[in-house]
């Protein structure tokens, strides 16, 4: 157990800007925007620092009360890979708020995406089950709000629909949270971890339907994803690329440290106590939410709808990967998420430049794209062949895993080999045929004229999609190491955070 | 469901649902171990009876707490009485119990909870933002309410105040304390008909409040090293100055509440006309 308490501040320093925003406000409203952006690109540091200089795993304890006692906050490759992930895309994606957030109530709008980005962190870097839950309020809370925000009647729909089902989510969540407590008596993940066998399976079993359906409707799994397609499509660019890019991977995240670490039990793949094996179950789901999320991605016109069921698609795809429970398998699925992560937020932030200058949001607009913005049709080509898994480019090397994993759980599982395989045929004919709408036809529009402050965060993820798909090993490493953790519950998680807690 | 599924569709689906949830949770309860199945000896909220977190975590990192055949604890615990007005420098110090759970043991999920407020807060100004007040005649107040809430009006700001800062001592705290001053400024809104809260205030109380909780977390950090942990002596129990960081934080909170129910009340009880600008 090794203990770094300063890692406190990516938390601490977040929420005391936030506070103080409205005071920055009073100077001046666009002096907000700025504040939001050095806050975020400070935790990008820390969390990058951390990563880089391997100070994990690591535990940080809250109010000097060692766990099990107190609260704890704690970092492994997940946690780390994680943070690092939420806080460069928060950092460019607050790049591009600077450009696009010029109407409207722009201070409120720094302390909700400041605090969203943050309340996301919290939910991968926390180590108590409670915890958990007030971060996802907060992340919840400031989403809705986000998701609200705009001049356009849609996006108050979208923001509605969210808040109910969300609200509904985390009710269940903390519902089977409190089951759980009245059998162990205790809130901290590690314990409840190392002790779970000695719960009532029925119980246990209720209480995992409850906890797993909450946090599926953050993870955009398919019976409780209703809410995706309008909220994505309501909100504007900027906030859609916030809520796949950095929403998403927590949600993920937190129902697979529920499903793994809390219920897991070890072996050569992770299946869950209880009478139901929830990891079964995820993948039920998630295979549905693949099916059903391509099929609906492809009957759209709108390409902001189209990438909104794309998105749930792809999540789908994150948690069929993470749940075949091997290590071969949660390192495909975590170098997917990475991989959605990037190319969406890129191809919502490409969206949101190409629809402030006049472009529409169908897909004839896209016509002859390449004469008129050459650099945004190019990324955009870039994202959208990450996506489909073009060797080359960063979706190609999880993609692999993902079916190589399958491969050597054999079975039933075999299944998903011809699941990625019917993904990426129905993401190629979406995609490519928005691809060959820009670079085929002519257009008599002029040139558009593309501001730079945009291309900054465009530029960055495009780049770096190719030099994952050039050098896997950039994620690669981490994302093994990520793997190791999620498939060794005790010595991955637990006895790292109380090394003398007994299995048994 | 799509928008155009008959209503009873709805209405029996979300039935459904709901029984089968509540069968769920009842049938769970049955499920319950009784008492006397639930072996406690290998479950760390054994240590609780120690009702001492430094000595319990003493206890758990000699290694040999979950041995087999370890004696039940309570005989090995000298029994040391706690006196009220007495017992000084104890653990935490708050002679409210729910309080040191609330905010020393735990106090990273209120400060979670107070930015839930927060934003709940922000997100409701937001959404109002732009939209231009509304002049509808509205039943006057009669000259009772419009006396009557203004006196009431400076004994519910000191109760409330008395209510935070005696936090540790009684039942109650920063969130009720606060929310009982959003209440006299909600009998001001409904005395006086053109009352108009002072935004700029508000505002202050609300950035400054929430900013001295982080930076009492944040000296914790630099002085004893732990976030949120508490750096001030705990004193005599039962003392108004005991309990060492409760009384501020709970000052905190409870200015922060009070501020921030204040000003969702605001935004939400004046009339609007749509506008973005």
């Amino acid at each position: 157990m090794s203990i770094f308490n300063n890692a406190a501040l990516l938390i601490g320093v977040p929420l005391l800007f936030a506070f103080s925003i409205p005071l920055f406000g009073l100077i001046s409203k666009q002096l907000t925007k700025w504040v939001t952006l050095l806050t975020i690109s400070f935790n990008a540091t820390f969390s990058l620092y951390i990563l880089l200089a391997h100070k994990y795993p690591s535990i940080v304890v809250m109010g000097n009360w060692l766990p099990p006692f107190g609260e704890n906050l704690y970092i492994g490759p997940v946690a780390a890979l994680l943070v690092s992930l939420i806080s460069v895309m928060g950092l460019l994606i607050a790049i591009y708020n600077l450009w696009s957030i010029k109407k409207g109530d722009v201070t409120r709008f720094s302390v909700l995406f400041l605090m969203f980005t943050a309340g996301a962190s919290g939910m991968v870097l926390t180590g108590d089950i409670f915890n958990l839950f007030i971060f996802m309020e907060i992340t919840g809370i400031s989403s809705f709000a986000l998701a609200a925000y705009g001049p356009e009647k849609r996006a108050l729909g979208g923001a509605f629909k969210f808040l109910v089902v969300s609200s509904i989510g985390s009710t269940l969540y903390l519902l089977g949270v409190t089951l759980i407590y009245t059998q162990l008596g205790t809130l901290n993940i590690a314990e409840i971890a190392a002790r779970i066998n000695q719960t009532t399976p029925g119980l246990l079993t209720f209480a995992g339907v409850l906890i797993v359906s909450g946090l599926a409707v953050e993870a955009e799994l398919f019976p409780f994803n209703g809410w995706v397609p309008d909220t994505y499509t309501g909100a504007i660019n900027g906030v859609s690329a916030a809520l796949s890019g950095i929403g998403a991977v927590s949600g993920v995240y937190a129902l697979f440290r529920i499903a793994m670490t809390v219920f897991g039990k070890d072996g050569t793949y992770v299946s869950s106590y209880g009478n139901l094996n929830f990891m079964a179950v995820i993948a039920v789901l998630a295979t549905a939410t693949v099916v059903i999320g391509e099929l609906s991605a492809l009957t759209q016109k709108n390409v902001k709808k189209m990438l909104a069921y794309s998105s749930m698609a792809q999540m789908g795809l994150v948690a069929v990967g993470l749940s075949i429970g091997n290590e071969l398998g949660v390192y495909g699925g975590i170098f997917q998420l990475v991989n959605h992560s990037i190319a969406k937020t890129m191809m919502f932030l490409i969206l949101g430049v190409l629809v402030a200058s006049g472009v529409g949001e169908n897909i004839d607009d896209f016509r002859g794209l390449w004469k008129r913005s050459p650099f945004l049709s190019l990324a955009f080509s870039v994202g959208a062949f990450s996506m489909l898994g073009f060797p080359l480019f960063g979706g190609f090397w999880s993609k692999f895993a993902i079916v190589g994993a399958s491969i050597q759980r054999g079975g039933w599982y075999d299944f998903i080999i011809g699941l990625v395989l019917f993904a990426s045929i129905v993401e190629a004919f979406y995609y490519l045929r928005i691809v060959g709408y820009m670079f085929s036809s002519d257009s008599k529009f002029p040139k558009l004229k593309t501001p730079w402050t945009p291309t900054i965060p465009i530029f960055i993820l495009a780049v770096s999609i190719i030099a994952i798909g050039v050098f896997p090993q950039i994620v690669g490493t981490f994302s093994a190491q990520a793997a190791s953790e999620f498939t060794h519950k005790m010595s991955g998680y637990v006895l790292n955070v109380i090394p003398t807690i007994a299995a048994h | 469901m799509r928008n155009d599924t008959p209503i009873l569709v709805k209405k029996i689906t979300a039935l459904s649902l709901i029984t089968i949830l509540m069968v769920g949770f009842f049938w769970a309860f049955t499920e319950m171990p009784k008492g006397s199945s639930v072996n406690v000896n290998n479950r760390v909220s054994r240590l609780y009876i120690l009702k001492n977190v430094k000595a319990a975590t003493k206890s758990l990192n000699s290694g040999n707490f979950f041995a087999k055949g370890m004696k039940p604890l309570r005989s090995d615990v000298p029994y040391s009485p706690i006196t009220f007005g007495k017992s000084a420098n104890l653990e935490d110090g708050a002679a409210n119990v729910v309080t040191s759970i609330v905010v020393d043991y735990r106090g990273f999920d209120t400060l979670g909870e107070v930015t839930v407020l927060f934003l709940a807060a922000t997100g409701v100004a937001m959404l109002f933002f732009g939209k231009r007040k509304k002049n509808i005649i509205k039943a006057q107040a009669s000259l009772i309410m419009s006396v009557g809430t203004r006196i009431a009006y400076a004994v519910i700001l000191l109760f409330g105040i008395y209510i935070f800062v005696h936090g540790h001592l009684t039942p109650g705290g920063g969130f009720p304390g606060g929310a009982v001053i959003a209440s006299g400024v909600l009998g001001l809104f409904l005395g006086n008909d053109h009352y108009e809260s002072n935004h700029l205030g508000l505002k202050l109380f609300e950035s400054l409040s929430g900013m001295a909780f982080v930076i009492i977390g944040l000296t914790g950090l630099f002085s004893v090293n732990s976030f949120l942990a508490n750096f001030l002596p705990t004193g005599v129990i039962g003392d108004l100055y005991s309990a060492g960081f409760i009384a501020l934080i709970y000052i905190a909170i409870g200015m922060k509440v009070g501020a921030e129910l204040s000003a969702v009340v605001d935004s939400m009880i004046v009339d609007t006309e749509e506008e973005w600008s």
